[in-house]
């Protein structure tokens, strides 16, 4: 049977709020039960993946270190926007892990070849 | 045909942004709780540049005092409809 595919979409930076964190549990149970799981994020998401994060100052586990060991769980991709990047000048290839920057043409064919989208 | 489920008011313009960037041309774009406010006069134009078919949730809008529009409208049931005809869905908010 084929596994199911799951898109996780996250909008939000990593230490704001708890979404970040949530999407990342979310994105790493699935794939512990062998869904194919890819992750999106979008707007204040991408923030996520600057590098040189030292949350231990504001007593948070370091989400980006956590997002670099996603290939350990076969998630191999992550994706953001050329909008969320223009939004806050940030380039693909300065952030960890370096994600792969969607036109809206592929943003709309990546949510379309999913079994299941999840926002947090 | 994907469903996308906005929630935001006009004053969360990066989601609308974001949804529409999102939106492919057979999709539909349903508005519930405080995205009806998009309906207002004030922000039809940008409605208006949607390639999608854009419905609104009935009740939320009559809830909040907005006026209809030429949008197509569904009551609770429309809702649960358009899920269950529309795959993936996706939320935004």
């Amino acid at each position: 049977m084929k596994r199911k595919s799951v898109l996780v979409i996250c909008r939000k930076g990593p230490y704001g709020s708890s979404a970040a964190r949530e999407a990342l549990d979310i994105a790493l149970s699935g794939a512990v039960f062998e869904l194919s799981v890819s992750l999106l994020l979008l707007d204040d998401g991408v923030l996520q993946l600057l590098p040189g994060q030292n949350s231990g100052l504001i007593g948070e586990k370091n989400l980006n270190a956590m997002l670099s060991a996603l290939p350990l769980y076969d998630i191999e991709q992550v994706y953001t926007s050329l909008h969320s990047l223009a939004l806050h000048g940030l380039e693909a290839q300065r952030l960890e892990p370096a994600p792969r920057a969607l036109d809206n043409q592929e943003l709309q064919t990546l949510i379309k070849c999913h079994d299941m989208v999840l926002t947090v | 045909m994907t469903l996308h489920i906005l929630n935001t008011s006009p004053s969360d313009r990066n989601t609308f942004l974001s949804c529409s960037a999102a939106l492919a041309e057979d999709d539909v774009l349903l508005l519930i709780e405080d995205a009806t406010y998009w309906l207002l006069p004030q922000h039809r134009a940008d409605l208006a540049r949607i390639p999608a078919r854009v419905v609104a949730l009935a009740p939320d809008r009559q809830a909040r005092g907005i006026d209809a529009c030429h949008l197509t409208e569904v009551d609770d049931a429309g809702f649960v409809e358009l899920t269950v005809k529309h795959h993936p869905i996706v939320s935004w908010f």
